[in-house]
């Protein structure tokens, strides 16, 4: 018996979800880089700088067009605004809703448009991949030559062996060091990133090695892909061998229990999880992950499967797995298993249907079952022997079993006992899901059904049963597509971390072309330790977290008065309330430029044998949302570093 | 000189360096006129704070002028496409020294975006014409200040410049190196390249330049040919040779200046400079090894012995 179960704090993307992640991006970013046009011409009014260009360039054209429509378009967002808050009827109707968010998306998608025009032409005129090369060659020269990454890959291979000095069941042995591997390399990688990138330039600004470079035909923003993409490389480079040597030490000798457990990578198939008789209950653990279930009542935890793929037909039968948690309410006998039921059916048909076409099933079997036992009875006089009977019997009981199936297409599994937090198989016939796409297929109209839908429930067979509570989460089931090699599944993960550390690089980069080495690491660190908290930070910022913000919580100690007990409407705490809201507009913008780290942690993944989609994860949660949270990093430093006076001391 | 090409201008050219608040810190260069012709080799010359360094800084772009304009091949200085056409050799070489001299032109090569085989050519004929074939593999960190200066040199000359700017050329050199880098420089003026170079030695910069521009305190105080700045109109200087001078030399010549209202302020025999004493000695060394001069015993300068006696170097 083993546990295994992959644990999520965050769903990751679905790509239904793109286009409204997309459009919020264009608006956050689009709203930051108005900003900085409003900024920018502030300053150029108020200094008139005489390097400035005198006359109209296709670029400086491009730039003040498109910046004066995302201005005007703003504009007019914010007479909407304004006269929503004054209740003037079409401001309010044109306020709110769609056209608003039209328009914001437009003046942001212009706002972009300007700020990115300077940078394309020069991009596609006179970038030459030479010189890019040339610098990141540098950059990976100077890396080794200072031996920074010889220093920090031997320190990285010391605690590739960290796992000698850690007690581990011989089932845990790959999830063990899995683990081991990304809290060694992960945080050396991070530090190295974020040492080489902030460092680089303010140090060839103090060396003034940098005065040889920007007076030779080399663009700002080829300094500043120049500098990533060396340091990138070489942490591309050091990540691959440490790697590659911890993959070796990992296959070298594996436990048949941790094979068995996590040395592989399920294709999951998760659903959706409901409750039909109850609405889950709360049994008072402090971490809500589950909710649960009792044979006291008909209560079932209900998975409805939007999709599955056309192979499971094929397959003999389907492997189904699960991994529940028990709840009990009495002592009862300890350790012992729970008995529950599991059916299986088309998402189309509606619980009570359900139980209906079971009990039907059921008088079905025994009318059949009859028949063959008189049979059977016929077939003892004909003197066959008791074993030639049993055989034809079973047969005949799987023939059975076959006909409602195609009959019925639902599928039951009663009395199945269940471990608690134990990783359980069932196999369901693949004739079933032939069942299935049928009638998927002869469904018309509407929009489609989930294809497959999983009814659990606590058997009432004995009055103990009744007591014990089984706790299920949404992926504490799923369907087993198929199982894949642990090592890709292991270089998948890497790629994830490969990921954090191409963030670090970045940000490290991007603040070093404007601040100081030191205050651009603190500046990365701070970015990066802010992004390990986003959630709790999205709390703050949304009034989910209890007792408010920092100024109604200072009032509560103060005044001693629990966090539960609503304040009292008073001028005071209004006014620290209404400070707290500020406090709370001031985080969520913060949360625009905090990045969300824990989502490239895919460590968990790897550790428990769950595949790593390449789609969905790697390149939809991942890849995307990293190049989405790098562009304005890089556009923000090409401008940083273009309108830096290189040789002034201030 | 309006017949000329303008290689540089500058027009009001001012610098102010500030705060990061904004205020006013130390105006480095105020309105600052001067064109530079393609062809001449043209000096700054200046004491330190004077905005020689700023001068050049503000034409490669480094800084942005406060006001004013500098142009270089008629475009901006903060254009990047000029710097095509420029060479520049910083006060210090401040190369990466985890580099090789090698690997450093191949760097710079790379950055002007020359093809691999005429980088590598380049590279080679450099680093023959700067001297450094020998140690061509070491990195710059084991390298003396001169061998830097060198090196430095030849990176701002890897791609062929119409315009070079030389801040210091001659610092940390010794004579001989001084002397070499001068010729150098004549050279590439010899060669068409317009030069631009600041430095503190008066005697470099009286050497080599075709025009002088003369700053302090972030204002120009002169500008015009070396030729015309240092003559002085009030003295004459005659050379002669095939007599020694004597009395009646003197007292004739004497005569003939006071008819002419004129009058001897000095008269002797001309000597060379000790550049010149220096170059010719280190010459003779290498032509004859070994040799080796020290003073007569009974002239020899009293060296402390041990015993706290004075004693005298022997032959």
């Amino acid at each position: 018996m083993f546990a295994t179960g992959l644990i999520l704090e965050r769903e990751p993307l679905q790509w239904a979800e793109f286009p409204g992640l997309f459009r919020g991006w264009v608006q956050n970013a689009g709203g930051v880089s108005a900003l900085c046009i409003a900024l920018y011409c502030l300053a150029y009014a108020l200094q008139r700088p005489a390097y400035a260009r005198k006359e109209w360039t296709p670029t400086a054209l491009g730039f003040a067009l498109a910046g004066v429509a995302a201005g005007v378009l703003y504009a007019v967002l914010a007479l909407f605004y304004v006269g929503a808050w004054l209740e003037i009827p079409l401001a309010e109707n044109l306020g709110q809703g769609e056209t608003a968010g039209f328009l914001a998306t437009l003046a942001g998608a212009l706002a972009i448009l300007a700020v990115v025009f300077p940078i394309v032409g020069p991009w596609f005129t006179r970038m030459r991949w030479r010189r890019i090369w040339a610098l990141a060659k540098l950059s990976l020269k100077e890396a080794v030559r200072r031996r920074v990454v010889l220093i920090l890959g031997t320190m990285a291979l010391v605690f590739l062996f960290a796992d000698w000095f850690v007690k581990y069941k011989r089932e845990d042995q790959v999830r063990n060091y899995v683990r081991v591997v990304y809290w060694s390399m992960a945080p050396l990688f991070l530090m190295t990133a974020s040492l080489l990138g902030a460092f680089s330039i303010p140090n060839d600004v103090r060396n003034q090695s940098i005065h040889t470079i920007v007076t030779k035909p080399v663009e700002r923003f080829e300094i500043v892909l120049g500098r990533f993409l060396g340091y990138g490389l070489i942490l591309t480079i050091g990540l691959a061998v440490l790697s590659a040597l911890s993959l070796l030490y990992v296959v070298r000798g594996v436990t048949p229990e941790a094979a068995q457990e996590s040395y592989k990578a399920r294709v999951p198939i998760f659903g959706r999880l409901g409750f039909y008789g109850t609405e889950g209950e709360n049994v008072g653990r402090e971490w809500d992950y589950r909710k649960y279930i009792s044979g006291n009542s008909k209560q079932y935890a209900v998975w409805l499967f939007d999709s599955l793929p056309s192979d499971l037909g094929e397959q003999q039968t389907v492997p189904v797995e699960f991994t529940f948690d028990i709840f009990r309410l009495t002592k009862g006998e300890e350790n012992k298993d729970i008995p529950c039921t599991f059916s299986f059916s088309h998402g189309s048909l509606p619980v009570a249907v359900v139980e209906k076409i079971l009990e039907k099933m059921k008088e079905e079997r025994s009318r059949l079952q009859n028949e063959i036992a008189k049979k059977e009875n016929a077939k003892r006089k004909e003197g066959l022997g008791s074993e030639a009977i049993q055989d034809w019997r079973a047969k005949e009981y799987e023939k059975i079993e076959a006909e409602l199936l195609a009959t019925y297409a639902v599928y039951e599994r009663p009395f199945v006992d269940v471990t608690d937090y134990h990783t359980q198989t069932l196999k369901v016939p693949g004739s079933f899901f032939r069942s299935l796409m049928k009638l998927s297929a002869s469904q018309e109209g509407g929009p489609p059904a989930p294809p497959l839908q999983v009814l659990v429930s606590v058997d009432r067979v004995s009055s103990t049963a009744q007591t014990q509570m089984l706790g299920v989460a949404k992926r504490d089931l799923y369907v087993l597509a198929a199982e894949r090699p642990f090592w890709i599944n292991f270089l998948k993960g890497i790629i994830g971390m490969w990921f954090t550390f191409m963030l670090v690089l970045g940000l490290a980069v991007a603040c070093s072309t404007y601040l100081s080495g030191v205050i651009s690491w603190l500046c990365t660190l701070f970015l990066f330790g802010a992004g390990l908290f986003a959630d709790y930070i999205q709390q703050l910022a949304e009034k989910r977290a209890i007792g408010g913000g920092p100024m109604e919580a200072a009032w509560r100690l103060v005044n001693r008065q629990p966090i539960g007990v609503p304040l009292e409407e008073t001028p005071t705490t209004t006014l620290f309330t209404g400070a707290d809201e500020v406090y709370r507009w001031m985080l969520r913008r913060l949360l625009n430029i905090i990045p969300d780290v824990s989502r490239f942690d895919l460590h968990h993944y790897v550790a428990n044998g769950f595949d790593i989609s390449w789609s969905q994860v790697l390149l939809l949660d991942n890849f995307i949302p990293l190049v989405g949270y790098l562009l304005p990093w890089g556009v923000l430093a090409f401008y940083l570093l273009k309108f830096r006076e290189i040789a002034n001391p201030t | 000189m309006a017949d000329k090409e303008v290689v540089v201008e500058t027009r009001n050219l001012t610098k102010v360096y500030r705060d990061f608040w904004g205020r006013q810190k130390k105006v480095a260069l105020r309105a600052l006129n001067l064109q530079v012709f393609r062809g001449e080799i043209f000096g700054l010359l200046g004491p330190n704070g004077s905005g020689k360094t700023t001068t050049i800084k503000l034409l490669l772009g480094l800084l942005f002028p406060t006001d004013g304009d500098a142009i270089v091949f008629d475009q901006p200085a903060a254009e990047v496409k000029k710097n095509e056409r420029i060479g520049y050799l910083p006060e210090e070489s401040y190369l990466y020294r985890f580099l090789n001299a090698e690997e450093t032109l191949d760097f710079y090569g790379r950055l002007f975006n020359l093809a691999p085989a005429e980088r590598r050519s380049r590279a080679e004929r450099l680093i023959d014409i700067v001297g450094l074939g020998a140690d061509k593999k070491r990195t710059l960190k084991e390298y003396s200040k001169g061998m830097r200066q060198r090196i430095g040199l030849a990176q701002a000359l890897i791609n062929d410049p119409e315009l070079v700017i030389l801040d210091e050329p001659t610092s940390g050199l010794d004579p001989l190196g001084t002397r070499w880098m001068k010729d150098l420089i004549v050279e590439l003026r010899d060669k068409g390249k317009t030069i631009i170079m600041c430095s503190h030695r008066l005697e470099d910069v009286q050497d080599i330049c075709d025009r002088v521009a003369i700053l302090n305190e972030g204002e120009l105080q002169e500008l015009g040919s070396v030729q015309s700045l240092l003559e002085d109109v009030q003295r004459l200087e005659l050379r002669a040779n095939g007599v020694q001078l004597n009395e009646t030399l003197r007292k004739d010549l004497e005569e003939v200046l006071g008819r002419h209202g004129g009058q001897i302020e000095f008269i002797g025999h001309p000597t060379t400079t000790l550049e010149d004493l220096f170059l010719r000695i280190v010459a003779q060394s290498k032509a004859h090894p070994g040799r080796r001069y020290l003073p007569a015993a009974d002239k020899a300068p009293a060296l402390p012995a041990a015993d706290g006696q004075s004693t005298h170097i022997k032959k």
